[in-house]
């Protein structure tokens, strides 16, 4: 009888202690889990970071561009009205001071 | 069997099931421990996913917003500097009259003109005694203010008597004529009615200057 009751403390022992393990690797997991996850977030973000730089200087390159192609179209424009007023200039002289006497 | 052999089969069964239960609750807890880290690892990379997306989104979006802002502000610029450019070149038109003129008073033709200016004035007052105020310049020609105002007298019917003032006046050409009696006064000088030319002209003048035809 005394084996028996031995025998049946050893085995709750042996059930209490894989119990205790297991809270053990659980907790170890949940521990684990909290790691691994903010680890795999950081990634994805870090990532994300760099994606969305890669963007802004995307945009900012084709403005950049964009500005310029305005400035030079604006050169352009006044290059063209330059050529055109230095073309027209006598017949838009002639047109004010041929009034210019005459009150 | 014996008693002994039987105790020892039956300690050893117990033993054994515990062991049996004790591996199966730790095969669960690791089971579940792989869940636990599975679905963390998912449910981080999910959330992860969203935010970067929504970051990448934000970001984009602010910098298209900027990229509108500065083109339009480049826009306005680029549109303020040509417009200002063609303001110099019509402004350059004037300049240019300016010069001509300049060069014009001292011509014959002018001197025609300008007698043709004073009589103007004298029909606008309606005659009478009119002060005719000239330039230093022109003031020094000569002109015969008796003989103009005779002849505008036969023209008009009454009498005009013409003045020439003692101040000269301090412009390119043309004059100041004023009826003492109205106390009328016109402006006749170059720079009024050019000034005046000009705002009736400008756009017109504009046109012609960037006519591409």
């Amino acid at each position: 009888m005394k084996r028996i009751l031995e025998a049946e403390r050893e085995a709750r022992r042996i059930v209490d202690s894989a119990y205790e393990e297991a809270r053990r690797i659980e907790a170890e997991a949940r521990r684990e889990a909290e790691e691994r996850a903010k680890a795999v977030y950081e990634e994805i973000m870090r990532e994300a970071e760099r994606e969305a730089e890669r963007e802004a200087k995307r945009v900012e390159e084709e403005m950049a561009q964009e500005i310029m192609r305005l400035e030079e179209e604006v050169l352009a424009e006044m290059r063209k009205f330059e050529d055109l007023a230095s073309r027209n200039l006598e017949k838009a002289v002639n047109l004010l001071l041929s009034e210019v006497l005459r009150p | 069997m014996s008693l002994v052999g039987d105790l020892d089969k039956l300690v050893s069964a117990i033993i054994s099931k515990a062991e049996e239960e004790a591996k199966s609750v730790v095969a669960k807890a690791r089971e579940r421990a792989e869940g636990i880290i599975k679905s963390a690892i998912e449910e981080a990379k999910a959330k992860a996913e969203r935010d970067a997306s929504e970051l990448v989104r934000r970001r984009r979006s602010e910098a298209l917003s900027k990229r509108r802002s500065e083109v339009a502000k480049a826009r306005t610029e680029v549109l303020r500097k040509l417009q200002d450019h063609k303001e110099r070149l019509i402004e350059g038109v004037v300049e240019e009259v300016k010069r001509r003129v300049q060069r014009l008073v001292e011509s014959k033709e002018y001197e025609e003109r300008l007698v043709e200016m004073i009589k103007e004035a004298v029909r606008v007052l309606g005659g009478g005694t009119i002060e005719v105020k000239l330039s230093k310049r022109d003031a020094g020609l000569g002109l015969d203010l008796t003989a103009i105002a005779s002849e505008l007298s036969r023209e008009l019917g009454k009498s005009v008597e013409l003045k020439l003032s003692s101040e000269p006046g301090g412009f390119m050409g043309g004059l100041v004529a004023r009826s003492l009696e109205a106390g009328i006064e016109v402006d006749y000088t170059i720079e009024g009615i050019l000034e005046r030319k000009w705002r009736k002209l400008r756009s017109e003048v504009a046109k012609l200057l960037f006519s591409e035809t």
